[in-house]
């Protein structure tokens, strides 16, 4: 497993989660298998990291959760909400920025 | 929760103000998540002595993993968010429910309180019933 990359981590996995769980439900550990998935495993996560962002998300109204047993265990799955929609929208919009000033200063140099 | 010490782990959730129901639930979702990481990992081969190691290795430290909840000050108890307002509610409800409290030891006790009262009133009978014995012993 790739090493995890702390200091480039700021706001990322709540933009990636927020991304991620707009397209469907997911519980924790599936979460991060697609994290690796869809980053290439570029991004890879302590993974038990992701559960006070997911729970301080839905504290925030951003998700919400449901329990649901599947093969003798009680997940919980999480889905987007419409104030998480916008939140997403606002991360991707300020994200989109950075990356492009990080890219426009990489070109001129 | 044999193979992961989350019980300490939850000692230090709680010891930093981190809500109980934040703690139960990171606990259980962290159980279940390195019970789905060593199912993956033998699933794919490994000895389980390798595949428990290497889980524990996914899921990063426990301190870590306890330090980074006890960070976030929105998953703290009410009265850690909002001191200000617990320094209020606190003392008011106090007040409130001091003067209730005999109610409720009595409703909590009653079949005590209820044979306490019972005795009373035997022994007072008693006591009735030979003063007035004695009464009728002196007038004859």
């Amino acid at each position: 497993m790739a090493q995890s990359n702390p200091p480039f981590m700021s706001g990322v996995p709540e933009l990636l989660l927020l991304r991620l769980l707009a397209q469907r439900e997911m519980y924790g550990y599936e979460l991060v298998r697609a994290i690796r998935l869809v980053t290439g495993e570029a991004i890879t996560l302590g993974e038990g990291v992701i559960y006070p962002v997911l729970h301080g998300l839905e504290r925030n109204g951003a998700l919400k959760s449901r329990r649901k047993a599947v093969d003798g265990r009680t997940r919980v799955y999480y889905s987007l909400t419409s104030k998480g929609q916008g939140r997403l929208d606002s991360l991707q919009g300020e994200w989109q920025r950075i990356q492009g000033g990080i890219t426009a200063a990489l070109e001129a140099s | 929760m044999a193979d992961l010490d989350l019980r300490s782990f939850g000692d230090k959730l709680r010891a930093a103000g981190i809500a109980p129901q934040h703690v139960r639930r990171t606990m259980a979702e962290l159980d279940d998540h390195y019970h789905d990481l060593l199912d993956t990992l033998t699933r794919d081969g490994r000895a389980r002595h390798a595949a428990r190691r290497e889980a524990r290795r996914a899921l990063g430290d426990l301190d870590d993993i306890a330090a980074a909840v006890a960070a976030r000050r929105d998953l703290k108890c009410w009265y850690l968010r909002c001191p200000r307002l617990a320094s209020v509610i606190y003392p008011l409800a106090w007040v409130m429910v001091l003067p209730l409290v005999p109610l409720i030891a009595g409703a909590q006790h009653a079949p005590a309180i209820a044979r306490w009262g019972a005795c009373l009133l035997l022994s007072a009978g008693f006591t009735a019933s030979l003063l007035l014995v004695l009464q009728l012993t002196i007038s004859l």
